[in-house]
């Protein structure tokens, strides 16, 4: 504990917290500056204990963004541009609702589980450039993706699969899409052939996708050895907290 | 920009600097929305639209802990205006550069290790949250509930079934081994 010496006293501690939480009155707070000012390295020790605080303060808003979002979607679907998105997007909506009470219902949340949804965010998709483009279809698809549509877009990228077998990026995002539609399963070997073709472009992706499919899934041992594939700071984090 | 309930802007400011749940939570609610049609508009995602919301909404509460904020500027509006320019920044930065050519052939052009280059002091920030993660997690509880939930000393002590006195030492004790930590993190890079 004594590597780093010279913390502050708790006296000292609680009285940096006073003027922190605004607990002082305005006569405290003259008497307190006017200390500060005159000694620099209670200002040192001060401005060192205010970055700890904000970090602190700052990790639980952090943790609270999770529930501003969530009551948000309750209440306003009254986005988007055009109609049509607006209809598919019920359907969305209603079709995620029906899947996520279905693995509630099915599901009691096991500890993996938590940890897929924790580090779970779906992949952002390939920015869809308008203009002529020999991959139209490919990239009508993205744009369902991208607006939540995963099913349209399984169903147009699932007919391209039939003549694109090999491609790296079509398994890639077919999966992302079965993934973020909860078909673990489906997902798992779409990744797989990912990572099969050997181009490297998205093999990341895929290594660190499939783990957290196979974490999804129970199937621990193998996550681990998908995850050790990626060297980046948050696999490394997920593989941590798996062994844990 | 979005009146919440009518609040004058000096309130919402108040608000943030005490962290304000309900507050922010309103915020929340009138801004996203409106930064969500602006990336529909400009080639982004629902996924997408929501971190980019959320760091924005972190760097506007940083900014007015810090009083950055100049008086009478809305709140709300300043937020909009940091969401939007992270927009711009997304839009330029690398891992939006997953380029396309004409040939159907995607490459990606990797830039580092991550998506953005955050400022120096967000890295000071990011060490920081490092020590937070290998913080215990009932430290962690304890400093957030006094820090960030601005819950009194009693209340934390009911919830953690303890005496005030020892309250008052573990949370001594606690910010003592986040300094030894967040030194060490940054004595390790």
């Amino acid at each position: 504990m004594d590597k780093y010496p010279g913390y502050i006293t708790q006296e000292q501690q609680e009285e940096f917290e006073s003027v922190l939480l605004n607990q002082m009155d305005s006569k405290e707070k003259a008497v307190f500056n006017h200390k500060l000012n005159s000694d620099t390295e209670l200002k040192k020790q001060f401005e060192e204990f205010k970055e700890l605080f904000l970090a602190i303060e700052e990790e639980g808003l952090r943790n609270m963004m999770a529930t501003f979002h969530n009551n948000l979607k309750g209440e306003s679907s009254t986005i988007t541009s055009t109609k049509s998105k607006f209809h598919w997007y019920r359907i969305a909506a209603s079709i995620a609702i029906l899947i996520s009470l279905g693995i509630w219902f099915f599901n009691k949340q096991s500890p993996n589980e938590k940890l897929f949804k924790r580090y779970y965010s779906v992949d952002p998709g390939l920015p869809t450039v308008m203009g002529n483009n020999d991959n139209y279809a490919f990239y009508e698809a993205m744009v369902d993706y991208k607006q939540g549509n995963y099913d349209v877009a399984i169903n147009k990228w699932e007919k391209l699969l039939l003549t694109n077998q090999d491609s790296d990026t079509l398994n890639y995002f077919l999966g992302s899409a079965y993934l973020a539609n909860g078909n673990t399963n489906k997902a798992i070997i779409l990744f797989e052939n990912t990572l099969n073709s050997g181009a490297p472009t998205f093999s990341k992706e895929a290594h660190y996708y499939m783990a957290l499919a196979l974490l999804k899934n129970n199937n621990i041992e193998e996550a681990i050895k998908h995850l050790k594939m990626v060297p980046d700071e948050k696999s490394q984090e997920l593989l941590k907290k798996i062994r844990e | 920009m979005g009146n919440t309930l009518q609040k004058t802007n000096n309130q919402l400011v108040t608000a943030f600097k005490n962290n304000d749940q309900k507050v922010m939570q309103e915020v929340y609610q009138n801004i996203f929305p409106k930064f969500r049609s602006h990336v529909f508009k400009n080639n982004g995602g629902e996924a997408q639209a929501k971190d980019v919301f959320q760091e924005s909404f972190i760097a506007c509460w940083r900014n007015v802990k810090k009083d950055k904020l100049k008086e009478n500027s809305n709140l709300e509006a300043y937020l909009f205006t940091i969401a939007k320019n992270k927009w711009t920044d997304y839009l330029r930065s690398a891992h939006f550069k997953k380029t396309v050519s004409d040939d159907g052939v995607i490459a990606m052009r990797s830039n580092g290790e991550d998506q953005w280059n955050e400022k120096e002091e967000e890295n000071k920030l990011n060490a920081l949250h490092r020590a937070l993660k290998q913080l215990g997690i009932s430290c962690k509880k304890l400093l957030t509930q006094f820090y960030f939930e601005r819950k009194s000393m009693d209340e934390i002590a009911k919830d953690l079934q303890l005496g005030s006195a020892s309250v008052r030492n573990k949370k001594y004790r606690c910010m003592e081994k986040l300094r030894t930590l967040a030194m060490e993190t940054k004595n390790n890079g």
